[in-house]
């Protein structure tokens, strides 16, 4: 299969998780575009153990996940910048929420719970994003994750216990 | 747990239309990176190689001290050129 087969077949896909994860369009652009250069990079080294679906997610998955942690670097970076220098909240490039996938009534809601699913670990948040939000049966979610079905389900045990606390203590 | 549910309300979303045109141009910027890293890369071996080149030369040319080199090559170092 040539590159632009898999990009026209896998772009959606990527760009949805991208915007889950990240939930602001034009990061997720970024990021989705980046996933398809190292997409085009790694093709030759593709062995096929997994399919190509599993791959790719896999890919996007870690991408986001890294755009995230410099996120978080740069919040830490930012507070003792604030702190030292007195510089203002503003210069801080954190985005804001924007999912065009979310319509307006239930924005308010879906914003608070996707704050709540930011601060939980990153690999209860992916089980949880690849589970009820790309809707993926539980042992594509392992494939993807390269842990067992029984991970996965602890996983996502975890990931609902922690986040009901979040959400009845109104933590965010 | 029911706020869960709410992420059904997510609609999946097409990206735009101009992204593949995006992703090339990126991955032709990628490689042509790569290139000019490359010759970077090349351009610092070789200078790093005459560096080392002229080093060793130096050494050597210590290790033979003058007069030692004008014995061994035969070289006359008066300023007579000719017998009389």
């Amino acid at each position: 299969m040539d590159f632009e087969t898999i990009f026209y077949q896998y772009q959606q896909l990527v760009f949805n998780l991208c915007l889950n994860y990240l939930q602001n369009k034009h990061d997720a652009e970024e990021a989705t575009q980046d996933v398809f250069v190292k997409i085009h990079a790694h093709m030759t080294r593709f062995e096929g153990k997994s399919s190509l679906k599993t791959w790719i997610y896999r890919i996007a998955v870690n991408h986001c996940l890294d755009i995230l942690r410099s996120r978080t670097r740069q919040k830490r970076l930012g507070f003792f910048t604030r702190l030292f220098m007195g510089e203002d909240e503003k210069s801080l490039d954190i985005p804001h929420f924007d999912h065009p996938g979310v319509v307006l009534e239930d924005r308010e809601a879906l914003e608070n719970l996707f704050q709540k699913i930011n601060t939980l670990p990153e690999n209860q948040r992916t089980a949880l994003l690849l589970k009820y939000i790309e809707d993926l049966p539980q042992r594509e979610v392992a494939d993807i994750m390269q842990l067992s079905e029984k991970a996965v389900e602890s996983l996502l045990q975890r990931a609902k216990q922690n986040l009901e606390k979040k959400l009845g203590s109104g933590e965010g | 747990m029911e706020d869960l549910e709410l992420f059904k309300k997510i609609k999946r979303v097409e990206p735009d239309p101009y992204l593949f045109t995006r992703v090339k141009a990126k991955i032709r910027f990628a490689a042509e990176e790569r290139i000019s890293w490359g010759w970077s890369l090349a351009g610092s071996l070789a200078f790093g190689a005459l560096v080392v080149f002229n080093v060793l030369t130096m050494q050597t040319q210590r290790a033979y001290p003058e007069a030692t080199l004008l014995q061994q090559m035969n070289l006359d170092t008066s300023n007579q050129l000719y017998d009389e």
